[in-house]
């Protein structure tokens, strides 16, 4: 039998609640695999309150997961291992929407932002989540965290290098949070960085290969990638940063040209969902495998093509200790 | 005891100068070497004498100094069609100078 209760050894005999309260603390060497999308942008008719999901695992069309409180662009998001957090954005508001990831049922209240903006980004480790900047007009700095496990308004965590919108999920380790690219509104090269588990202002963490504004990242704990956005058109360049060690970030493969696409990922695979690829707003969902980047492969459909979408996962890079 | 309007840049070591309280608004690039690339926008903290780069009389000297740098920025509105709109100088200019608190 393994030496009982051994966390980096998940052979041998458990009690249901230990597996349980290791999940929910981030020790349990678990992947979760459901990426729950929600709200965004359907175009001149105004917000969406769809939520849909995919399983990461296996490739395949999103499925219905409830309704958001209202029609949101919901760009930014993270998750904990049990819930998904949205900062919604509705001219410019505070609220913050939270589901149970492992249900498909409508979203809650969990509190509000101290500061009201739209296009925030958002990132997370397994006990505190970040919204950062968004546009407040003017674009504002602001980092403010919550604790994911709680009900509660989010609270000061410091601020951004650079006061910017538009940077959508981003990638994490446990301890680590790194935002990347954003809108002031032209768009940004900068990526900075916060340790999670402490507060104060960002620092400079390196540049991406290009200014690049609506886009979003995702990743492992030890490896972020950045996918699509706006330069001065919708690209479709991915990058990959290393989030332990301050650089620059390097190309890592191509998805299909938007902006305003939602990421979120396994720790093993990377997921682009929706997005706008002018004129149009797209459904579609495509992967990267995070351990070898190259061409993104089509992995499915949301329900609804829509951009400015936002993304929560139960297997992010900020929930895995060293997958 | 007063706060001013600056440019700054971040420090050699890639942080926010502790001279600032609310910064880091509408980057211009520079020749300097990153993480020192940008000329940023921020309040100082009350009472410091740090002035940075230069100091900001009024909003009209932040949005003539904005239209240096800004005149083909374009921002998305939120839910339209992808439509972009121009960058509104005067009103990013105000709204900087409304963190002047003293």
């Amino acid at each position: 039998m393994a030496n009982y209760p051994q966390l980096d050894d998940i052979q041998g005999v458990w009690k249901m609640k230990d597996i349980s309260d290791a999940r929910k603390s981030g020790l349990w060497r678990y992947i979760g695999q459901r990426a729950v999308f929600a709200g965004g942008n359907e175009g001149d008719v105004g917000g969406s309150n769809v939520m849909d999901y995919v399983t990461i695992a296996t490739a395949g069309n999103a499925s219905d997961f409830g309704n958001l409180q209202g029609a949101y662009e919901a760009a930014g998001g993270f998750g904990s291992h049990t819930r998904a957090f949205f900062a919604s954005s509705a001219s410019p508001s505070r609220v913050i929407d939270f589901v149970q990831i492992d249900t498909t049922g409508n979203s809650a209240d969990f509190g509000d932002m101290a500061t009201g903006a739209f296009f925030r980004g958002g990132a997370a480790s397994s006990t505190r989540g970040l919204f950062s900047g968004g546009d407040g007009s003017p674009d504002i700095n602001n980092i403010e965290y919550i604790t994911m496990a709680t009900l509660g308004d989010g609270t000061d965590f410091g601020d951004l290098t650079v006061a910017r919108r538009n940077h959508g999920n981003h990638s994490s380790s446990p301890t680590r949070a790194c935002f990347t690219g954003g809108q002031v509104p032209a768009s940004q090269n900068v990526i900075d960085y916060v340790e999670i588990a402490t507060t104060g202002n960002a620092l400079d963490f390196g540049d991406l290969t290009a200014a690049t504004g609506s886009v979003s990242s995702c990743g492992s704990s030890t490896r972020g990638i950045t996918g699509a956005g706006y330069v001065s058109a919708a690209v479709s360049t991915a990058q990959f940063i290393t989030i332990a060690s301050q650089g620059n970030a390097n190309n890592f493969g191509d998805l299909t040209a938007r902006y305003g696409a939602a990421a979120g990922s396994n720790s093993v695979r990377a997921l682009w969902g929706g997005g706008n690829t002018v004129p149009a707003y797209s459904n579609v969902v495509e992967s990267m495998e995070i351990a070898t980047g190259g061409a993104a492969p089509d992995f499915g459909n949301l329900t609804e093509a829509r951009g400015n979408v936002g993304c929560g996962t139960n297997g992010h890079g900020g929930l895995n200790n060293g997958i | 005891m007063a706060n001013k309007i600056i440019k700054y840049n971040l420090t050699a070591e890639g942080t926010i100068p502790t001279y600032i309280d609310d910064g880091g608004y509408y980057p211009k690039a520079n020749s300097n070497a990153s993480p020192q690339d940008w000329d940023l926008i921020g309040a100082t903290v009350d009472g410091s004498s740090e002035e940075g780069l230069g100091v900001f009389a009024n909003a009209a000297a932040i949005k003539t100094y904005l239209d240096t740098y800004t005149s083909s920025w374009t921002t998305e509105e939120l839910d339209s069609d992808g439509t972009r709109v121009a960058f509104n100088q005067t009103t990013a200019a105000n709204a900087i100078w409304t963190k002047k608190t003293s």
